[in-house]
């Protein structure tokens, strides 16, 4: 791990911090922006 | 009078909007170790092959377990109570849960005891930045830059003897230390929505702004003239380049699901109780998993790119594989000598702490509120008799803390202890009870109420069986690992063992009255009708 960034690690750099922040956006969005006639979902498993 | 939903007499507090609690829950979480001690376990061990059981922990143990309790939470609010105690009793249907509870009291208490100093250490390092630096001479042998940040940090902390902060009259780190404690008392005197949420919804983006604006100022940095190795490229190579090797260790694995697990202050007993305060047809589903992203943001982004590297390109890599042993050690001995170096240093060192003291500070505001609410409902008294009592206990804490310094003996005995080992305790309570003793289909419907979006199926396997199962795992490393060492050090002689017995005996006298209050608090409840057992589903 003493060498300059190598591909490999670009690629578990990018990755990592493109999730975090693609899930970190997309929450935001669902709580900042919710859909207006989006009704409250009943009790129970998802599909 | 519902026998079963009987509120407390005094008036339920409530959360301004969606968006509050969910900062509040991330600055909970959001500390000292999004920035220092996780970037240092990543270089530790594998580097970017540390985020392949990174990220498995977080998605099989943090988030379902942080679902759990926002629901467990939500629930107990529900039927009148607050206390992790209550509400685990509940969960649980009876007096084991409501007794393990009491640690979901402790926990946030006894860290408050020495989180509130480490709070107040960065703002003094923000105060002495602002003043023009810590003392280092830049131009100084790099031996005698660190002996100059060792003594620094050492003397602010009195690690050299017990009440070394006293010996030639009282230090300055301890008048800040009491502004820090009088602002948390302030905040959380102010309640949930004037105090801790309103203090969250401007820390929050404040903490981002600086740390995206330190971060483009990192990421542009030149090597310093005449180095080799110390490139932008080469910081993040450090930190980010894999070594697959690091996965067939075990302790990989377990420093991992640590780092996931304390990192979102599950188990915590923050969540249950500020989830308590939302109503049945508030999301928790999607609030948990905002406050957990949240979390990761600070932590990979912003904590994954800036100090490793800023702390490569001008210390080297051998200076800054010294300071990833500890989360103390690169904040406050190796990144002191980067901002020596770095153009402006002392304006971003300045920027540096104030983010730590903003992240600080938005945890320790959780900790005294988990306290507060449990003697409210526990003794029945308003929330200047509580804000009273939790100052004093705080206060004491603290105190015992500040005094038995001598290297850093009590923090370190609570913080393994109280901030370690019994987060894994109550986390393995709060799984178990969702998923087994209330029952996981339940658990998920009762998640469910009100949710903007569903759980995945399959999360129903992984809080049943598979979180559980995994947490056990960490647990046994856990006990495997860590643990013989200090229980050898709190059996054994010299000073050090000690202080390390006082600090248990300190630990034990507080359980004591935490049980004592759990038991009247249960008492009272019962004879006002409330169902302390969770006998009866909840009505509202």
């Amino acid at each position: 791990m003493l060498a300059t960034l190598t591909a490999l690690g670009w690629t578990f750099m990018l990755l990592s911090i493109g999730g975090v922040c693609t899930l970190t956006f997309w929450c935001f969005k669902k709580v900042l922006f919710p859909p207006h006639d989006e009704p409250n979902l009943p009790p129970g498993l998802g599909p | 009078m519902t026998n079963q939903t009987q509120q407390s007499s005094a008036p339920t507090q409530q959360w301004g909007s969606r968006l509050g609690v969910i900062l509040a829950v991330a600055g909970s979480a959001v500390g000292l170790g999004n920035f220092l001690r996780f970037p240092g376990n990543a270089a530790e061990n594998g580097g970017g092959a540390f985020m392949i059981p990174y990220f498995l922990a977080l998605v099989l143990l943090g988030i379902p377990i942080g679902w759990a309790e926002w629901a467990m939470g939500r629930y107990g609010g529900r039927k009148g109570f607050h206390g992790a105690p209550a509400i685990l009793g509940v969960w649980c249907k009876g007096p084991a849960g409501r007794y393990l509870g009491v640690l979901g009291v402790l926990i946030p208490l006894g860290v408050y005891f020495y989180y509130v100093l480490i709070e107040s250490w960065c703002l003094y390092y923000v105060v002495q930045y602002l003043g023009g630096g810590i003392g280092i001479d830049p131009t100084a042998a790099v031996e005698a830059q660190v002996k100059v940040t060792r003594g620094f940090f050492s003397d602010i902390t009195g690690a050299g003897a017990n009440g070394a902060l006293f010996t030639n009259g009282v230090h300055p780190i301890v008048w800040t230390f009491l502004v820090t404690a009088a602002l948390n008392v302030w905040f959380v005197y102010r309640g949930l929505s004037k105090g801790i949420e309103a203090v969250c919804k401007y820390a929050m983006p404040v903490m981002a702004i600086l740390g995206i604006v330190i971060l483009a100022r990192v990421l542009t940095l030149d090597a310093p003239a005449g180095t080799t190795g110390q490139s932008v490229n080469d910081g993040l190579g450090f930190l980010w380049n894999p070594n697959f090797d690091k996965l067939k260790d075990f302790k990989t694995w377990l420093a991992a699901a640590g780092q996931i697990f304390f990192s979102l202050s599950v188990g915590f007993g923050v969540i249950i109780n500020y989830a308590s305060y939302m109503k049945k047809k508030d999301d928790v589903v999607l609030s948990g998993l905002t406050a957990s992203a949240t979390n990761e943001f600070f932590e990979v982004v912003l904590g994954g790119l800036i100090t490793i590297t800023a702390s490569v390109v001008f210390v080297g890599v051998a200076l800054t594989m010294q300071g990833t042993g500890g989360t103390m050690s690169l904040g406050f001995k190796t990144l002191p000598m980067v901002f020596a170096q770095m153009p402006a240093g002392n304006l971003f060192g300045a920027a540096f702490f104030l983010i730590l003291f903003l992240a600080a500070i938005t945890s320790s505001l959780s900790m005294l509120q988990p306290t507060k609410a449990w003697l409210e409902e526990s003794l029945g008294v308003d929330k200047k008799v509580s804000t009273t009592i939790v100052t004093f206990w705080g206060l004491l804490g603290n105190a015992f803390v500040i005094w038995h310094s001598r290297n850093l003996i009590a923090l370190d005995t609570i913080d393994f202890w109280v901030g370690t080992f019994f987060i894994l305790v109550v986390a393995a309570v709060q799984i178990v009870a969702f998923g087994w003793i209330f029952g996981v289909d339940k658990g998920l419907a009762e998640a469910h109420e009100g949710a903007t979006m569903r759980i995945p199926p399959v999360f129903r396997f992984v809080i049943k069986f598979v979180a559980p199962l995994y947490l056990g795992v960490v647990i046994a490393g856990f006990c495997a690992f860590n643990l013989p060492g200090y229980l050898a050090t709190l059996f054994g002689e010299g000073a050090d063992a000690a202080d390390a017995r006082k600090t248990w005996l300190f630990l034990l006298a507080t359980i004591a009255a935490l049980i004592a209050i759990t038991y009247v608090g249960a008492g009272r409840m019962r004879k006002r009708g409330m169902d302390i057992d969770g006998r009866l589903p909840a009505t509202d």
